[in-house]
């Protein structure tokens, strides 16, 4: 975590929160798919299998299209390597590879090796020296295996030409996987609610760009056709696609092959060694039945659409026909849901809205600091660092897991308590644990989105900004502006909180809860 | 976040520096071979002998088959196995039994073998020799086909495809030896012609190697009659100057060094 944290920190000083590449590596490995298709589509249009290298050389040789489509589509396919292995680091660093997002995971390992295996086929397909090195050294693995009783490194071995129906096949599994892969990014997703398929505009734009830049002024080259009665020393190798060539020449093909399968599996496996108890912070979502109003907001909010709405089985008087329910094999215990209900009737255990006020309220009751000091609500996980020094600068800091865990009556209660002002600190959006966590906290504060901060707040009270490693000087400045802001405020409005609002913050009340 | 100048142009040097080392991962020269290495590769395809015992099935014995499985000569056997052995220069590189692929070794053999050589002249033998002992009864069943002792449409049909098979099997004896200029980096391809039934040297497209001393030998091919051929080649002589070798193709020994 402490790596990822500090790459996150340099990435966002370089480059804004807004647009770290590192935030986005997943988003950005579905726009390089998305670049690959398209230029790959380019280039089949001038493909030979009859002739591939010299088909190949044909598109290299025409410097205003053919060169650079052609390096394009390779460093983009490199790029995409990077940004997937990024991705999966990311979420293994942030413990978000088992439980519900297995599927996510191991889809996503399976998604990989496609992009490996498509790879290969593209280097084969150009048959130039480092293309035939893939293809022998992929004919002796898979000669290991006991499938076929003919060598398919016979195919190879220099006596005829390599037949074009190999170039055929290679070049469908070339395009086939890729579709598949597109396809299968489909069940990557499945458990995602509104998932982000591209990452903002300027990044997209940034990366499109700076790739198209490298392909036109430096160019890749073309290596020698394949000479197969000819021992090359050297070859010009993709270390993306190719990094296992070492060592599948120099291993025997079993210890190459164990290698690769006990790579795979323990990959694979990651979910189930990095499984959690479902207990503490990891424990899954419920709903309090009797404060349900059967509003269907929390389902709208899940980020996993672990929430559906069912027939109550006893519905007393005025009680809702229909009630939220919560899949746990679904919920990765992010506590959106507990920011969306009004009634405070739905949250992973210990973290409702009801226990957010709870805590709060023994909080007032025991200390008055709160009457003396802004309050500054951070999501713990947004910038952990940033906490010490916001207290020297004077804020009341409280930590809650996502800022869209936040009730909104959170904020009203600490105003009511005579805190001057609530200035709630969320994660940068493309980072959130929770995904959604900044967004709906945003909309629930400024638009009205259940459960809304109430319009009796003083919103001149109220703040919203993002903290993000690598950036004090946003997290300092949002916090300079609002203290300025509330010094205004107490200079000129004197009028002090509605005394009935405590009443209006707890819509269900705690002892009927105990009974 | 506003960004400074000094900020905008760091990052803009980071994502250059990070162009600059995805694209020398993309084209890491790997060193895939020692600089001076040769290699000599075996490689073909060839239907390994049948060995078989056979029996003339008698007019009520056939009666009492299916219609489908109406065949004169009923034939039980094995597919024989062969010595593979290959040397350079005297040194045995290899000396193990080969054997027709599946699990019944009722398949082609298959053999696909590598081995580094030191690139000068070398003398490479190769040779495979059948292991299995010479016993073919079932030429009486050709030999009655092949009489014509009234024997019925389909005996002549069951002795010819036995004689098909056996003439595009491996003979009991398949040799090759040779001096050769191995060059660097180059391979030298020896594959075994089924037409020819005999080892093939194939060249690289540049000047790999050429043939000073070529003797080959195929043994026990034309079964029918017994006769054994022996084919010395030794007019392939390299001459200075333009590549030449020699692909010995034909039985008839290979043609004296054609340019090509
Ligand atoms: C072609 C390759 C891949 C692409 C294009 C891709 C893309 C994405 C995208 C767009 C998301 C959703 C981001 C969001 O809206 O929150 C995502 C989520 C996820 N990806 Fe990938 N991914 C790929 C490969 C991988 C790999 C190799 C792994 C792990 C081994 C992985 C693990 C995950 C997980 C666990 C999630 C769910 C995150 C969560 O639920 O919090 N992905 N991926
Ligand atoms: S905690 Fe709530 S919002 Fe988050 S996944 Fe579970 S049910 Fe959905
Ligand atoms: S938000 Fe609350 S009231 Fe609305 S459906 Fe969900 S649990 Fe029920």
């Amino acid at each position: 975590m402490r790596p990822l944290r500090a790459a996150d920190a340099a990435a966002t000083r370089l480059y804004g929160w807004r647009h770290n590449p590192l935030h986005q590596t997943g988003t950005v490995a579905a726009a390089l798919l998305g670049l690959l298709i398209v230029t790959g589509l380019y280039l089949l249009v001038f493909y030979r299998v009859g002739a591939p290298w010299q088909s190949v050389q044909r598109l290299q040789a025409d410097p205003w299209l053919g060169r650079w489509i052609r390096s394009l589509h390779r460093f983009a396919s490199d790029a995409l390597v990077v940004a997937v292995v990024l991705h999966a680091w990311r979420l293994f660093a942030q413990a978000r590879a088992w439980g519900p997002r297995a599927l996510a995971w191991t889809s996503g390992v399976v998604l990989l090796t496609v992009l490996f295996i498509s790879g290969w086929t593209g280097y084969v397909m150009v048959w130039d020296n480092f293309g035939a090195q893939l293809a022998v050294s992929g004919a002796r693995l898979f000669d290991a295996v006991p499938v076929l009783s003919e060598p398919v490194r016979r195919i190879f071995a220099g006596d005829q030409a390599v037949p074009s129906v190999f170039f055929f096949l290679n070049l469908f599994l070339h395009v086939a996987l890729p579709l598949a892969a597109a396809a299968g990014l489909w069940i990557h997703l499945s458990r995602l609610a509104r998932p982000a398929l591209l990452p903002p505009r300027p990044l997209l734009y940034a990366i499109c760009g700076a790739l198209t830049l490298l392909a036109i002024v430096w160019p890749s080259p073309l290596a020698p056709e394949a000479a197969l009665l000819s021992i090359s020393s050297q070859v010009p190798a993709d270390l993306f696609y190719a990094f296992w060539l070492p060592w599948a020449d120099a291993l025997p093909p079993w210890l190459a092959w164990t290698g690769a399968l006990v790579t795979f599996g323990i990959a694979f496996a990651m979910p189930w060694f990095t499984h959690r108890p479902r207990t503490a912070e990891w424990t899954p979502s419920v709903v309090d039945e009797r404060s349900c109003t059967g509003c269907n907001q929390c389902p709208q909010d899940c980020p996993w659409e672990a929430i559906t709405m069912v027939p109550r089985e006893h519905a007393h008087g005025a009680q809702s026909a229909f009630v939220a329910r919560v899949d746990p094999a679904h919920c990765v215990s992010c506590g959106v849901c507990a920011g969306s209900c009004a009634p405070m009737g739905v949250g992973p255990a210990d973290r409702t809205g009801r226990d957010q006020l709870a805590r709060l309220r023994a909080f007032i009751e025991r200390s008055d600091t709160l009457a003396r000091r802004p309050v500054a609500i951070c999501c713990e996980h947004a910038a952990p660092a940033h906490v010490a020094p916001l207290m020297e600068h004077g804020a009341e800091v409280r930590l809650v897991p996502c800022a869209g865990n936040l009730h909104t009556s959170v904020i009203e209660l600490s105003l009511r308590a005579g805190a001057p002002g609530v200035m709630v600190y969320t994660c940068a959006p493309r980072d959130c644990r929770g995904r959604e966590g900044p967004k709906w906290l945003h909309e629930r504060v400024y638009n009205d989105r259940e459960a809304e901060l109430q319009a009796r707040v003083d919103r001149a009270r109220v703040a919203t900004a993002v903290m993000a490693p690598g950036d004090w000087a946003g997290t300092l400045a949002a916090w300079t502006q609002f203290s300025a802001q509330l010094a205004a405020l107490s200079e000129s409005a004197t009028v002090p909180l509605d005394e009935q609002l405590g009443a209006i913050c707890e819509p269900v009340p705690l002892e009927e809860e105990a009974r | 976040m506003t960004m400074s100048w000094s900020r905008r142009i760091a990052g803009l040097v980071v994502a250059g520096g990070v162009l600059i080392l995805l694209r020398a991962g993309s084209l890491t020269p790997l060193r895939t071979a020692p600089d001076g290495t040769a290699m000599l590769r075996l490689s073909w395809s060839a239907r390994p002998e049948r060995i078989e015992q056979c029996r003339r099935l008698s007019d009520a014995e056939l009666a009492a088959r299916p219609q489908h499985m109406r065949l004169r000569w009923e034939c039980e056997g094995r597919f024989a196995r062969y010595l593979l052995r290959v040397s350079v220069d005297g040194r045995v590189l290899a000396a193990d039994t080969v054997r027709g692929g599946g699990l019944r070794s009722d398949r082609p053999m298959h053999v696909f073998r590598e081995y580094a050589v030191i690139p000068g002249e070398r003398r490479v033998t190769v040779s495979l020799r059948r292991i299995d002992a010479e016993v073919r009864p079932d030429s009486v069943a050709d030999a009655a086909t092949a009489a014509g002792t009234g024997a019925a449409d389909r005996e002549t049909r069951e002795g010819q495809e036995r004689r098909v098979r056996r003439a595009e099997a491996l003979p009991a004896l398949v040799r090759m030896d040779s001096t050769l200029t191995v060059a660097a980096q180059r391979v030298v391809l020896v594959t075994y012609s089924s037409i020819a039934h005999r080892f093939v040297i194939k060249r690289p497209a540049v000047l790999a190697f050429f043939t000073t001393e070529h003797t080959e030998e195929t043994e026990g091919h034309d079964k029918s009659v017994g006769v054994k051929t022996a084919h010395h080649a030794k007019d392939c002589v390299a001459l200075a100057g333009p590549p030449r070798s020699c692909t010995p193709l034909w039985p008839s020994g290979c043609s004296p060094c054609a340019p090509w």
